[in-house]
């Protein structure tokens, strides 16, 4: 392993570690040695958040250290964000407007799935959470996105689907937007059933399905 | 004990009820709306599903409140309506039960998590006691502080329950670590039962989350952990998605022979939760009468 890959998972550890001081040193470290900004966020922070999901899911952690981990991220993303923004080559992968579904009012799923989009170089616009239907129209119209994600915790509200797809549809919106379902709740059969166009319970395969769906677009 | 606990766990395990909100789903409840605003609006099907709550059987049945909190309300139309919709909710369940059942208040999470700060915990026990106030000021006999994720907000909510003078009932899902024995944050049954103890809780239990299988060493967890009664409530096993719809594969046969072992485990009051119905209450009590 190069001193590069070697700092990349030090960041990663430190995240999964919940490590704020190793975290901050090691992606300061990775900065002054010219590692890319999108790597740092990719291949270290992002990378350490993607454990941290899968220790959760197998019981391994729990919330309370999820949402540390969530701090950690971020301390060490504070750090490279400007000069991500500074980069002025940079071209966002797409744009999704996200928030959690219409009576569901849990805000951690989306909390921690929204710094692993961006870091996938998504610009994300942030709903919040227990979206109407009609606000989601309302963003589709003022922020144009690519994709509009309905987050849910809860399998009752993810049912709720169908009917922000077809407020979606009655606005005349629905063609010039993708729609993906995200939480521990959806069903992907079920998810297309209610007029989704993908669903996934992991934020990471959710960047993949909308990284395909992008590069449709871009055909 | 609470006295009013002694009274009913004086002769064998007590029949709780059943779920409300699938029920209320199945009676026409869009997804994702509030089953609460249905105090104010089709208070008929709330009665419906109290009242059938009943005739199966139930000794104690809830109230459709779950929800009813100024934090969870926040920002939907409903927010200025909690009072009205949690005396509703006890007086729909108190004309179904017609004095043939206990009236206990549901007391649902807020939704939001301390731990962030999204929200504190003196926010929440002010909106808890003013939703345990309506309960009780509406006949309420007991309240059941149940579905809660993090004992810190059950701690907010049965100390505020505790100053109606009512008998709190505190409950925590338990669906998370390796073996499905921890609560979201991580803590173990003895844990739960310590922390909801020292909360002042006049019967601990777990509710959602888990089939009634599961339930049954969570049960013996607490059972060993306190001498309060044991209150529990599990789901018809975990939801799948079939054809677009919801369902639960549990029948009411294997819910209510399962639960025996939950007596057996120590458990008090017995009920079921999501995807539950009058018919798996209806056959817990056919079990529960055949062992006495």
């Amino acid at each position: 392993m190069n001193d590069e890959s070697d700092l990349l998972a030090t960041i990663a550890q430190g995240v999964v570690h919940l490590d704020v001081a190793v975290v901050r040193t090691s992606v300061e470290s990775a900065v002054r040695e010219g590692i890319s900004p999108f790597r740092i966020v990719a291949e270290g922070l992002s990378q350490g958040m993607r454990t941290v999901g899968a220790l959760f899911r197998d019981g391994e952690l729990f919330m309370p250290e999820v949402l540390v981990a969530c701090d950690t991220y971020y301390a060490g993303l504070q750090l490279v964000q400007p000069l991500i923004e500074k980069d002025n080559g940079r071209i966002a992968k797409g744009k999704i407007v996200l928030g959690t579904i219409h009576g569901d009012i849990h805000t951690v799923g989306k909390d921690v799935a929204i710094p692993v989009f961006r870091a996938a170089g998504f610009d994300v616009v942030d709903l919040g959470t227990d979206v109407a239907d009609e606000a989601f129209v309302e963003a589709v119209r003022q922020h144009q996105p690519d994709i509009v994600g309905l987050g849910t915790y809860m399998t009752s509200t993810f049912m709720h689907t169908n009917q922000t797809v077809e407020a979606l549809e009655r606005a005349g919106l629905r063609g010039q937007v993708k729609v993906i379902c995200g939480g521990p709740a959806v069903d992907v059969r079920a998810a297309l059933k209610l007029g989704a166009d993908g669903a996934t319970d992991n934020a990471w395969e959710g960047v993949q399905i909308m990284e395909a769906w992008m590069a449709e677009v871009r055909e | 004990m609470h006295g009013l606990l002694r009274h009913f766990t004086g002769s064998g395990p007590v029949l709780t009820d059943g779920a409300w909100g699938t029920q209320l789903a199945a009676r026409g409840l869009p997804p994702g709306n509030c089953p609460d605003a249905w105090n104010l609006s089709r208070p008929d099907a709330v009665e419906e599903v109290a009242r059938a709550y009943v005739e199966a059987g139930s000794q104690i049945i809830l109230t459709n409140t779950f929800r009813a909190n100024r934090i969870a309300l926040a920002g939907t139309e409903l927010a200025d309506r909690c009072a009205a919709i949690n005396r509703a909710g006890v007086e729909i369940s108190r004309r179904a039960a017609g004095g043939k059942a206990a009236v206990f208040a549901s007391m649902g999470p807020s939704g939001k998590l301390l731990l962030t700060g999204e929200v504190t915990f003196d926010e929440l026990r002010d909106a808890f006691q003013e939703q345990a106030s309506s309960l009780a000021a509406a006949g309420a006999e007991g309240l059941v502080v149940e579905t809660m994720a993090d004992a810190r907000e059950a701690r907010a909510a049965i100390e505020a329950a505790r100053t109606t003078g009512l008998a709190v009932i505190g409950c925590m899902v338990f669906d998370s670590g390796k073996l499905h024995d921890r609560t979201l944050m991580g803590d173990t049954p003895e844990v739960v039962a310590r922390k909801l103890t020292e909360a002042g809780a006049d019967a601990i239990g777990a509710n959602c989350g888990q089939g009634v299988e599961q339930y049954v060493e969570v049960c013996g967890r607490l059972r060993d952990a306190t001498d309060l009664p044991i209150w529990i409530k599990p789901n018809a096993g975990l939801p799948e998605i079939v054809d677009g719809e919801v369902r639960y594969r549990t029948t009411p046969a294997d819910f209510a022979a399962a639960a025996e072992r939950l007596v057996d485990a120590g458990a008090n009051f017995v009920g079921g939760c999501c995807g539950t119905n009058p018919e798996f209450v209806a056959a817990l009590r056919s079990r529960l009468h055949a062992r006495q």
